[in-house]
């Protein structure tokens, strides 16, 4: 109660002042006057009296006048807390104070009018995204969400009956309830790193969570949800996937029967292709068909790996002969390109555990593309046993990968050395490398470029021997062999 | 002579084996769907059988359970051919009791009579 508190000070003020004054008076009179005279005394205290009473009515009226601007900047203050910046306080009352007060409500009028539009501005742009977003405070109470998270978890089917009160951990547990997102939410403010959830199953929907913390000096600010509907995309690569291994199949057939067909030709009915250039025709078919069968095994391969559909046979593998074996079915190859093919087998080579089709098939990669790559020299080819890996590389002497290519050489559809319009279309696909590696990986190994030079290249590949325990594989499943 | 019987549903397929097998002097007899087959193999038991997987109406892994829940026919060797390289179905094939498994499409035709040949010259197994 400041008002009354000011006037009761200034009351008290003045009472104290008349006291203090009348006392003077007194004494002053009193020594001029004689006190002895009771007339004199009588007079005296009607004067005091008089005189307190009038100052108690005059400070009154002067403590109502200055409170009166004092009340009203304490009014405009309260409005202004609760928003109304349109109060103003009359100039003319003190001193100053008054205007003073003016700018400062005009400044904050116009401060709070910029949040506004800036606060209108982020709510339009999160709207706007096609993301779900969702903000919460440090104990995880939800700030902000936009639309597309609404629409998201309207889509997903309900769990709870009350929408109202839509807390995080419900939030949380009505898009999945195996993966614990609340969790994930706490987690990444405690460790102040951001925690991607991919893939999550969600109804009918599929969703990718990227949820960061929000960081505002060492304490925890809050989090940010990011909601990624991912089911379109899942559903189309399905799809392509699935295209690619039903065509592959369906070319195959009518594949074995040219190439089959081409083949009988010329083992069975060679005299009859006494014609040389009869006999370059057959030539040809029969290499073409072979190569379209492995473009077709090419794509094959790669949809099982994107879908994860690679079954292993695996068994305790020496990988000097198998070395040997494609050796010698690509030298005729080699030999038509007037290339040397050797190899170089060390000492003590253990056992690996691998699937042999896979590991000939990765052998015929490499060595095959060294043989495309070489217009002239030698292709080695070195078994070697090292730190309880088997090491085996593929050297030739072409002219090396070109350092903006190396990066991209295990990926799909690169050719090293090319850019997309000079591709050479006699060397493959471009898949091969990529299928060498995944199989590798997934058989506990490495591949990779060793070495690079306008002379040559090297490539490599490792595998664990068979008594190591090979690490998990990804979700490709394995068959032991029986 | 050797007997075989092919049993398989496409026509340039079957036509190319058959081709093949007769100038390998083999005595080819062809079915085109596995009751077909089970059909053939039981009125006139072939030394070898060679058995596609996928099939209209019974598919070859039916085909070869029946053909080893047969007493007369469990002896006949039979080799797989085809061109789905799904790894559970060879599993599967071996399992059942086929001798081999071929990918047609990854394989020669000569290689396939040379294997065939192979199989026929091994003394029979009254397994």
């Amino acid at each position: 109660m400041p008002k009354i508190g000011l006037r009761f000070k200034l009351l008290a003020f003045a009472f104290i002042m008349t006291n203090l004054l009348l006392v003077t008076i007194n004494l002053v009179m009193s020594s001029q006057m004689g006190f002895s005279n009771p007339g004199n005394r009588l007079t005296v205290f009607i004067w005091e009296i008089a005189a307190w009473i009038i100052l108690l009515l005059l400070t009154s009226i002067f403590s109502g006048w200055l409170l009166r601007p004092l009340r009203q900047i304490r009014e405009s203050s309260q409005r202004i807390g609760q928003g109304d910046f349109n109060y103003r306080l009359g100039e003319d009352d003190l001193e100053g104070i008054g205007s003073s007060f003016n700018q400062m409500s005009s400044k904050l009028q116009k401060l709070y009018r910029g949040m506004q539009e800036d606060q209108a501005r982020l709510e339009a742009s999160l709207n706007s995204i096609n993301v779900g977003f969702i903000m919460t405070d440090a104990t995880l109470n939800i700030i902000t969400i936009n639309r597309t998270a609404m629409d998201l978890l309207g889509k997903l089917p309900l769990k709870d009956s009350a929408h109202a009160n839509w807390g995080i951990d419900l939030i949380a547990r009505q898009i999945s309830s195996e993966v614990d997102i609340a969790k994930s939410l706490r987690d990444c403010m405690k460790q102040r790193q951001p925690i991607e959830l991919n893939d999550i199953a969600a109804g009918d929907l599929t969703l990718n969570l990227f949820i960061a913390p929000i960081l505002a000096g060492p304490n925890d600010f809050g989090t940010v949800m990011i909601i990624d509907d991912i089911t379109e995309t899942k559903i189309a690569e399905r799809g392509k996937n699935e295209f690619f291994s039903i065509a592959s199949h369906e070319l195959r057939t009518p594949l074995t029967v040219i190439r089959g067909n081409i083949s009988i030709m010329q083992n069975y009915y060679a005299k009859k292709l006494n014609d040389p250039d009869l006999k370059g025709m057959v030539e040809d078919m029969y290499e073409s068909s072979g190569r379209l069968i492995q473009i077709v095994n090419d794509f094959l391969d790669t949809s099982r790996i994107e879908q994860n559909r690679i079954q292993y046979i695996l068994e305790d593998l020496s990988l000097p002969p198998l070395v040997t074996e494609v050796i010698h079915e690509l030298k005729p190859l080699a030999d038509r390109k007037k290339l040397k093919l050797k190899q170089s087998i060390g000492t003590n080579i253990k056992l690996v555990k691998a699937d042999r089709n896979r590991i000939k098939q990765v052998l015929y990669n490499l060595i095959d593309n060294a043989i495309k790559f070489t217009r002239s020299g030698t292709i080695k080819v070195t078994v070697v046993s090292e730190d309880g890996f088997i090491k085996v590389a593929v050297k030739d002497s072409g002219s090396g990968v070109a350092a903006a290519n190396s990066k991209l050489l295990f990926r799909k559809f690169q050719q090293a050395g090319t850019d997309p319009l000079t591709r050479d279309a006699s060397n493959g696909t471009g898949l091969g490398l990529f299928i060498s590696k995944a199989l590798i990986d997934d058989m506990g190994g490495q591949i990779y470029l060793a070495k690079s030079s306008p002379k040559g290249s090297e490539f490599v590949f490792t595998l664990p021997e068979a008594k190591r325990i090979t690490p998990v594989q990804k979700t490709r499943d394995i068959i032991k062999s029986a | 002579m050797s007997k075989l019987l092919l049993i398989e549903d496409d026509d340039s397929v079957s036509r190319m084996y058959q081709r093949l097998f007769s100038v390998e002097k083999i005595e080819v007899e062809a079915a085109f769907d596995g009751a077909e087959g089970l059909n053939k193999a039981r009125a006139n038991k072939p030394d070898i059988i060679l058995l596609d997987i996928m099939m209209p109406v019974i598919n070859g892994l039916e085909v070869l359970r029946q053909l080893k829940a047969d007493a007369n026919l469990k002896s006949v060797p039979v080799v797989m051919l085809t061109n789905l390289s799904n790894d559970e179905d060879i599993k599967s094939a071996l399992d059942l009791g086929a001798i081999k498994y071929f990918v047609k499409s990854q394989h020669d035709p000569a290689v396939i009579a040379d294997m065939v040949k192979e199989v026929l010259a091994q003394p029979k197994s009254e397994t």
